[in-house]
This record gives C-alpha cells, sequence and structure tokens, in this order.
C-alpha cells in the first residue's frame, strides 16, 4: 500500500490491485494514463477516479444502471477488444458524474461516454455509445439511487 | 487537408474498403453514405467535442459541491 494524495479524497491508501491503465487517457485528458479507481466510503454506487500522478486530475464516477434502469448503451466491437474483455463478468461500465452547484447541487450522469473497465487485466477506456439514445447530461437527483439497482 | 470535388452521387475510396459517397444536397446540408467494415467506428465529430467538454465540467464541478454526494453517503452509513 502506498498513500496518494486526491483532490476529492485527501490522503488515500492505494495499490495496484485498484490501478487501471487507459491506453488513450480520457478524452481531453489524454496524457493522464493511469488511474485509481476508489470507493467513496461503503456506499457502491459511487466511486472516484484518481490520476496516478496528478491529484487534481479526478473524476466522481456513479454506477449509472443503479439510477437509469433502461441504460443499455450499444459499445463497438473494437472497444470491447481492445480491452480484451472475453467474458462479461470482468467488465464495469461506470459513468462520470458532473456537479453543478446552481441550480442547487444538480447532477448530471454522462450517458454518451461510459468508462469500461476490465477487472481482469485492469485495462480501461472511455468508450463512446452508438447510437442517438444518449447524450453527456442526463439528470438525475440523489433520491433516485437504488444501491442494489432494483 | 487533401480537398476534393464531388458531383451527387459521386464517391472517395479510403483505403483498400471504406467508401464515401456524397448521396443528398439540400440547401447547406449535405448527406453522406458510409461503406466502411464493421470494425471501423463512425461517429459526428460533434459527439467527441461533446464528451472532451463535459469531461472538463466534471472535472471542474467537484470543489464546492462534493460535499452534498458525502453527507448523502454518511447519511447512508448511519
Amino acid at each position: 500500500m502506498i498513500e496518494i494524495e486526491s483532490r476529492v479524497l485527501g490522503k488515500v491508501e492505494v495499490s495496484d490491485d485498484i490501478l487501471f491503465h487507459f491506453d488513450n487517457g480520457l478524452l481531453g485528458f489524454e496524457d493522464y494514463k493511469d488511474f485509481y479507481l476508489l470507493n467513496m466510503g461503503n456506499d457502491k454506487s459511487f466511486s472516484i477516479l484518481q490520476s496516478k500522478i496528478d491529484k487534481d486530475i479526478c473524476f466522481i464516477l456513479v454506477d449509472p444502471f443503479t439510477i437509469f434502469l433502461d441504460y443499455s448503451p450499444e459499445v463497438h466491437d473494437d472497444d470491447i477488444n481492445s480491452l480484451e474483455i472475453k467474458d462479461k463478468a470482468d467488465l464495469l461500465l461506470l459513468t462520470i458524474v458532473t456537479i453543478k452547484a446552481s441550480p442547487e447541487s444538480s447532477m448530471s450522469a454522462n450517458l454518451l461516454g461510459p468508462v469500461i473497465f476490465n477487472t481482469k487485466n485492469h485495462k480501461a477506456k472511455q468508450c463512446i455509445a452508438e447510437g442517438d439514445n444518449y447524450n453527456t447530461r442526463h439528470s438525475f437527483i440523489l433520491a433516485e439511487v437504488k444501491e442494489d439497482g432494483k | 487537408m487533401l480537398v476534393l470535388s464531388r458531383k451527387l452521387n459521386q464517391s472517395i475510396i479510403i483505403g483498400d474498403n471504406i467508401e464515401i459517397m456524397l448521396v443528398d444536397i439540400r440547401g447547406d446540408q449535405i448527406k453522406l453514405g458510409i461503406n466502411a467494415p464493421k470494425t471501423v467506428k463512425i461517429f459526428r465529430k460533434e459527439v467527441y467535442e461533446d464528451i472532451i467538454r463535459e469531461n472538463i465540467e466534471a472535472m471542474k464541478g467537484q470543489e464546492n459541491t462534493l460535499d452534498i454526494l458525502k453527507s448523502y453517503i454518511a447519511d447512508k452509513e448511519k
């Protein structure tokens, strides 16, 4: 275990078990390839994607399936192949949350650009959902989050 | 940038197996038909730009507002 600093979480202990490599970085953040995927307390819906090298580069992620119950993004085979996902059980899909101060604490999830993790080989990638069903700002309120996705 | 002139129903070929055809012209809008292998990803450029913009927004929005999320999570753990 080593200790790193996160803008969001302060000092946190991390290990390689939660380190993921983005070959292409995230869109607009191509220089940052390695991120820790950290829990927020015991909550399973939200997590933090924290750059390994820069404490200021971090994203809040949410499990979209706990809020948008019919969310079913189509991701290109090429993306799945580049992550070398062979078994669906190794695939973890999370979406980036934007929180705005006004109107008061409005939150939205980017369902157009989900982040997909291969939990086996620790490769990850921000993908683009195909078709016209999703955009970058699907609003939600915290009361809607159901941790078991039901 | 390579610039080519095309008329209606004329195409260009990129590489061995990508064809882009001008299928319709109406006012200031044109329609492109694309034949490409399934392995080629095709998106409107705005899609990438939207995601980049939202990623930057998501990064900015954390400072003052994260407390709301933290207190929500703390509440749940009580």
